[in-house]
């Protein structure tokens, strides 16, 4: 190898690397990340599997079985008088748990719940369904208010994130006035809400960009004490609140 | 892990990502995975395509949004790097278009928690200004090319599916800015130049 090669190999090798991210370029990226709703989503399915499942007449025939028997059990069901049992069907069931993501573009949407029963079966939660028989009515009812208070929560969680996510963008615009002023309103709107690390850590650093190093740190401290391994403590720890 | 019932969003940065195998019945990787499996490159390539530093980590994020976001489309005919590729070679050129100044003094150095030694440091560090030098002195054809055959070793075909061009045109401009980059290593170890 002449001397020219041995220098080449060299200054690539050391560009690639310095060309690469820093921790803390790691970290900064990926606090914006788990701000998005894309984060939270559940991984998609393989189009080219689907596809291939259906191009295989193995598959047709199969997939054709299957409707057909949840159709014929639903109109089966219908006539009988048990229309909203068609939400609790076994087979749909077992399809929504078999597919390892987003359940919910898979199961059936549950038909008609009683309002009353869901009311109820929201405050007591799963314990209610333990005496109820399969495919019973109320079954049904519980199964969809399960499904309603998770499209709840689900609602309430996109808020929180797009409040969140417009505090963060009023920090990377040095707004820091704006961004504490959205965390506040999120204290008030969301008090026990499931993004309270990303809400600290954007309070902290608000506060540090606001110079208000005194409670900077008292909340580092306190964030530091309960989250020590969060993905933003090494973010908290390098900023003013770090005790430096 | 999780919280009050939900899944962090931590949850599938810290787990070990499921190996799909070709044909299995499986999902795509999820945005926490495909971060942690790819960020390196995103941001190392974005980078030397000239995202100026200011733009670097929007540019990354927008990388992976879309990537994540139009996952279902990826059909395998290429691997999942080449096509993440394509996307960060995109994105980064929209990013250049809208600002044409990236200059090397955009090389800002941040401290790291596992940082080499002095001399190695020092070492990397003007190995990393040669490079965005001769980058910056190059056309846009021929950064394209270093960047992704010689800085990132992806092959021939490779870069021309990315950059959409004849296999032909990529070894043609693989020549030329070879030769240009052979000139200035010359040039460097006559001590001409100073990195």
């Amino acid at each position: 190898m002449t001397n020219l090669e041995e220098l080449e190999r060299s200054i690539l090798a050391g560009a690639r690397q310095e060309l690469g991210p820093s921790a803390t370029d790691r970290m900064r990226v990926q606090s914006g990340l788990v701000l998005t709703e894309a984060w939270w989503k559940p991984a998609p399915l393989r189009r080219s599997l689907l596809r291939g499942v259906a191009r295989s007449w193995r598959g047709g025939v199969a997939v054709g079985i299957v409707l057909g028997a949840l159709l014929g059990y639903g109109v089966g069901q219908q006539f009988s008088g048990m229309r909203s049992a068609v939400a609790t069907l076994p087979a749909s069931e077992s399809v929504a748990v078999a597919m390892p993501v987003a359940p919910a573009e898979v199961a059936p949407e549950p038909v008609a719940a009683a309002p009353e029963l869901d009311g109820a079966l929201a405050t007591t939660g799963a314990a209610t369904s333990a005496g109820l028989p399969a495919g019973s009515p109320a079954r049904a009812s519980e199964a969809g208010s399960r499904r309603a208070v998770s499209r709840d929560k689900g609602s309430t969680l996109a808020q929180e994130l797009s409040l969140l996510q417009r505090a963060r963008r009023a920090l990377n615009r040095d707004d820091a006035r704006l961004a504490l002023g959205i965390v506040k309103s999120l204290d008030e709107r969301f008090p026990n809400g499931i993004l309270m690390e990303e809400r600290s850590a954007t309070r902290i650093l608000s506060l540090c960009q606001l110079e208000r190093r005194e409670e900077a740190r008292d909340q580092g401290r306190r964030f530091l004490a309960a989250h020590p391994r969060s993905v933003y403590a090494e973010r908290v720890r390098d900023s003013c609140a770090g005790g430096q | 892990m999780t919280r009050r019932g939900v899944a962090s969003p931590l949850a599938g940065f810290l787990s070990e990502p499921s190996a799909a195998q070709p044909g299995e019945l499986s999902a795509l990787p999820d945005l926490a995975t495909l971060f942690r499996g790819h960020f390196d490159f995103v941001w190392r390539v974005a980078r030397s395509l000239g995202v100026p530093s200011a733009a670097l980590d929007d540019t990354v994020q927008d990388v992976f949004l879309t990537v994540h976001r139009r996952l279902h489309e990826f059909e395998g005919r290429s691997s999942l790097q080449t096509w993440i590729y394509a996307i960060t070679y995109r994105t980064a050129l929209n990013y250049r278009r809208r600002d044409q100044r990236q200059r090397c003094e955009e090389l800002v150095v941040e401290p790291e928690a596992d940082l080499p030694g002095p001399g190695e440091r020092l070492e990397r560090a003007r190995a990393g200004r040669f490079v965005m030098q001769f980058l910056d002195g190059v056309s846009a054809d021929k950064r394209d090319v270093f960047v992704l055959s010689v800085l990132e070793e992806l092959t021939a075909p490779e870069v021309a599916e990315i950059l959409g061009v004849k296999l032909n045109t990529v070894y043609s401009r693989l020549r030329l800015v070879r030769a240009d980059f052979k000139l200035a290593l010359e040039a460097l170890a006559a001590g001409e130049a100073r990195p």
